[in-house]
């Protein structure tokens, strides 16, 4: 069964501004703070989590015109996954990042998401500080 | 020296599955002889009818809205307050030996303290508190964590582990292989959420729990003032106590539960007469209430099935009473026993078989309100035995750990120090208690509010998937105690349900702004 969670926040600074800080896939580990390492070979993302976890991703979209970030992470607990990372402008100088997870099993949508969830609020300290 | 506090807790437990509250299924001597020389409360209710919500206001005394945990899987923010920092900072030695549930099971990635301290094998951490302070985690010196079987990151998990694990795969597995609530049937009658466990007693988490307690109470000096928390994990399902104990309650044996409708017919029309989603789960056509089964449909629950579920419950509540007589009896040969004050109570109840369903969910009535509830004041304080029919709550028991402590109850807390009798409750205004249910996830969600007033309950919903808004719900509770006949649309019946409707408005408390989130999903 599908299930998906959304989470955003809203963001003082442009969306160049803030793309500019998130928008590179290899250096997720700057603002997830569950994750120790993320390394890019390819489309493949090989995250290592603080807890000592070690997956893959499939990176299916590194969009810089759309903003857009959308990868597949790669367990045998999911038969489907989506995470999409959207930051959208408000205006010239506020914007909205959405972190979208979307899974089958839906009760995974929860636990990754949690992590999304983690990292949005992580942006949002990091932003102010940067402010 | 002060007066030292033994806090019990059970989890889902029923008002009346205590020998004490005309429960015929448990013998439960041990709480009792509690009742007997203490207060015994006959009408407590829960703030929130589920785990997560209902811990939260048992630590802050506040309701929901207030501490903002709305629903299970909304981790307690780590900062809000708690009467066990109070504790604490007057010199109390603190301790959580159990379930505490404040912060979410499925942590993968040890986001949480309480993760941190099992899987570390720690049992304390230093965090923030609510006034921009730091000290031990909300409180605690000493968190020694279980839950329901040897399940996530809590540390009779690691220990069964480690010590017995060929006892793994012994439990019943709480969790099917989507991390949904497993439906699987088992037991003798194929019931679900029950397995025979093999398990030998005395490493079942029920006897832990209380090895665990007796163990750190032995480290306490005689000049000590301390706070424990006994939080089993018990009767919640899995309904899988251990193989050997099963002879306690026979359940080929026993009598159906009172508040089961044995004719199917006269059931669902109980149910038709009450808002749309209780039919809807009974049919399975919606679950909306995730801490039950997703496969589990409950009209295929059958009387011998009901049965076999009653007396495993009723096993698990009797190992219950005899673990709290062992620490009680520590505590007696420590010398202790004119200077601890006993609590015991209860997060919330269990549906047991009401209108045909089990486990909990948006439904508020007795089954999932009317909890146990029991406070036998140290000796040394003179308190007269009594029982107590107004309402209280169990947003009431942080203040009264402060009133015990010596402390004021501060301004956050929203109870009221527990009452000693009924006219005490009468002067000091018990008059209502509120219960509250929020829940939205994967596109499902309910809302509710409940009242309880002068022997009546009173519900109102919120615009959701299975309602519009205007329906409701009224029973009367001395003409109809298994509230099978809902009186809110009935005309005799409309003065009184809107001065109640009135009155619930009026007293809620003020929403957390901003909501704070889901993530996780228990």
């Amino acid at each position: 069964m599908l299930g998906a969670v959304r989470y955003q926040i809203t963001l003082p600074q442009s969306a160049e501004t803030v793309w500019d800080h998130i928008g590179d896939p290899a250096e997720q580990a700057k603002w997830v703070p569950d994750f120790a390492e993320t390394v890019v070979e390819g489309t493949t993302r090989t995250i290592t989590t603080v807890s000592g976890l070690t997956f893959n991703e499939e990176l299916l979209v590194v969009d810089p015109v759309l903003r857009r970030i959308q990868y597949r992470v790669d367990l045998p607990v999911l038969t489907f996954h989506r995470g999409t990372l959207d930051v959208i402008a408000l205006d010239d100088s506020s914007c909205v990042a959405v972190y979208a997870t979307d899974t089958d099993p839906r009760i995974m949508a929860l636990v990754i998401g949690a992590v999304t969830f983690r990292a949005l609020v992580e942006l949002g300290r990091q932003m102010e500080e940067m402010n | 020296m002060g007066r030292k506090i033994l806090f019990i807790t059970t989890d889902q437990q029923r008002f009346d599955t205590l020998g004490c509250n005309g429960g015929i299924y448990s013998r439960t001597p041990v709480i009792d002889s509690l009742a007997a020389e203490g207060i015994r409360y006959e009408r407590a209710h829960p703030q929130s009818v589920v785990c997560m919500p209902s811990r939260a206001t048992i630590i802050t005394g506040q309701h929901p809205s207030t501490h903002g945990v709305w629903m299970n899987g909304v981790p307690m923010p780590i900062d809000a307050p708690s009467v066990v920092e109070e504790l604490s900072r007057a010199g109390y030695a603190t301790s959580l030996i159990g379930k505490s549930h404040f912060e979410p099971y499925v942590d993968p990635f040890n986001a949480f303290p309480e993760t941190r301290m099992a899987t570390s094998g720690t049992h304390s951490s230093i965090d923030p508190w609510y006034d921009g302070t730091t000290g031990p985690h909300r409180g605690f010196d000493y968190l020694e964590s279980a839950t329901h079987g040897p399940n996530g990151p809590l540390h009779y998990s690691v220990w069964i582990l480690n010590n017995h694990p060929e006892a793994l795969g012994m439990f019943y597995p709480v969790l099917d292989g989507n991390l949904e609530v497993n439906a699987m049937g088992g037991g003798d009658t194929g019931v679900v959420q029950v397995k025979n466990n093999p398990i030998d007693r005395e490493i079942y988490h029920t006897d832990w729990v209380a090895d665990r307690t007796i163990d750190w109470l032995r480290q306490r000096s005689d000049d000590e003032d301390w706070f424990c928390w006994m939080s089993f994990p018990d009767p919640h399902h899995p309904w899988d106590p251990p193989e050997s104990e099963l002879g306690r309650v026979p359940w080929r044996d026993i009598d159906l539960p009172e508040g089961y409708i044995e004719d199917a017919t006269k059931r669902e029309a109980v149910l038709a007469s009450k808002p749309r989603h209780w039919s809807e789960w009974y049919d399975g056509s919606l679950v909306s209430n995730f801490e039950a089964p997703l496969e589990w449909v409950p009209a295929t629950l059958t009387s011998d099935q009901l049965r076999e579920v009653t007396a495993k419950n009723a096993v698990e509540i009797e190992l219950i009473d005899e673990a709290i007589g062992r620490v009680l009896a520590m505590i007696e040969t420590s010398g202790w026993g004119d200077d601890v004050d006993v609590v015991f109570t209860t997060d919330h109840g269990e549906l047991g078989g009401d209108f045909g369903l089990m486990f909990k969910g948006p439904y508020h009535v007795d089954g999932l309100m009317r909890l146990p509830l029991i406070w036998r004041p140290a000796r040394s304080a003179h308190v007269e035995p009594a029982v107590v029919s107004r309402p209280v709550g169990l947003l009431d028991l942080a203040p009264t750990f402060s009133q015990i402590a010596g402390l004021a109850p501060n301004e956050w807390m929203e109870g009221k120090p527990l009452p000693v009798d009924d006219n005490d409750a009468q002067t000091r205004g018990f008059e209502r208690v509120l219960t509250e249910w929020d829940s939205e996830l994967f596109g499902v969600d309910v809302h509710m509010r409940t009242i309880y007033r002068d022997g009546l309950v009173c519900s109102i919903y919120a615009p959701g998937t299975s309602h519009d808004g205007s329906e409701g719900e009224l029973y009367d509770l001395q003409e109809d105690p298994l509230q099978q006949v809902n009186l809110f649309d009935d005309p005799g019946h409309r003065a009184v349900r809107d001065e109640l409707i009135d009155d619930l408005r009026a007293s809620q408390p003020e929403p957390k702004t901003p909501r704070l989130e889901v993530v996780a999903p228990v």
